[in-house]
């Protein structure tokens, strides 16, 4: 039993130190608030140790994790629900994609791309950002959203294309 | 679907990072928190706690339970095997061979003692002490054995051929 415990414990230390980046820019390129990301970060990881704790078992830690950040992204928006997406990214701008860009010009390319996947519906949009901004694939996408891996691939495929029209981009 | 406008964006994405100071800053709150909330039902390490039998015997239930099974499985294998299971007895013990004798069988007054050590008189006679090295071998006792209840002296004395016949 003990062994089990220091099992999890280092595998949780391990997870933070893998996932921990990755598990940033998810948050914070939705939330758009450095600081609040790095907080929801946090409360990502203590959120899923407490669920160890309580006896969860966590099969696909990178999933799980993947599970809360969304969960917590989600509770985010719904608790700024007065405060509209748009209006989100006119306070706080790009600061978050913006701050390490070496350009300004694609600083500037990104930062129109960025607003024309705001505006695609949330089950576009979500798919989109996780295959394009999070990198995961799309197995990895129907584990966290719950849904087949062939209809997040269709999801992916007609919201690149919607995004392409938005940004009127030929193909 | 490698749109030039989507790599973009992932390279864009990808300069979204967490500084070391701030992911070691995280991290150490993380370590406290899983400190201070720690896995339920864990044994602490031996030395904070005292010896606990439940949980030794908890742990060890098995191997106890193996170990019993094999010792009443033996027992059983003896009884059965030896002609005579009193052989294994210490009352059997020659009086005069004392280096043998249990601590418990020199205690006259003791009531366990009386009950056992009294068949020593009986065994004393088929097994005297002056003797008492070779009377321990088994070709002597099955000898003594076949000789009093031997199954073919009762055959002979009651055959029925020796009946039957006129």
């Amino acid at each position: 039993m003990l062994s089990e415990a220091n099992n999890k414990e280092k595998e949780f230390g391990e997870a933070y130190e893998q996932y921990s980046d990755a598990l940033f820019k998810f948050i914070a390129m939705r939330i758009k608030d450095r600081e609040r990301a790095k907080d929801m970060l946090q409360d990502c990881f203590t959120r899923t140790w407490q669920a160890i704790v309580d006896g969860k078992e966590v099969e696909n830690m990178r999933a799980f994790l993947y599970k809360v950040a969304r969960n917590l992204v989600i509770d985010e928006y719904r608790s700024h629900k007065s405060v509209s997406l748009d209006a989100m990214t006119e306070e706080t701008g790009y600061e978050v994609a913006s701050r390490s860009g070496d350009n300004p010009s694609i600083g500037a390319e990104v930062g129109k791309i960025r607003e024309a996947l705001d505006k695609l519906p949330e089950e576009y949009r979500e798919v989109v950002s996780m295959r394009y901004i999070d990198e995961l694939m799309p197995v990895e996408i129907a584990e966290i959203v719950g849904e087949s891996a062939n209809a997040v691939s269709v999801r992916i495929n007609r919201g690149v294309v919607m995004l392409r029209e938005a940004l009127q981009i030929e193909k | 679907m490698n749109d030039e406008f989507l790599s973009k964006l992932t390279q864009a994405a990808r300069q979204v990072k967490l500084d070391p100071s701030e992911k070691a800053r995280i991290g150490a709150k993380l370590g406290e928190f899983v400190k201070a909330n720690p896995i339920p039902n864990v044994i602490a390490p031996a030395s904070a706690e005292p010896f606990s039998g439940s949980q030794f015997f908890g742990q060890h239930f098995g191997m106890l339970a193996v170990a019993s099974f094999l010792i009443v499985v033996g027992a059983g294998i003896v009884s059965v095997t030896s002609d005579n299971p009193g052989v294994f007895s210490p009352v059997l013990t020659p009086a005069s061979d004392k280096a043998n004798q249990l601590p418990y069988s020199s205690t006259p007054n003791s009531p366990r003692d009386t009950s056992t050590v009294s068949p020593a008189s009986k065994v004393e006679p088929v097994n005297p002490p002056a003797e008492s090295s070779q009377a321990l071998t088994p070709t002597s006792t099955i000898g003594a054995t076949t000789t009093t209840d031997s199954p073919k002296a009762t055959t002979t004395t009651r055959s029925p051929s020796s009946n039957l016949l006129p």
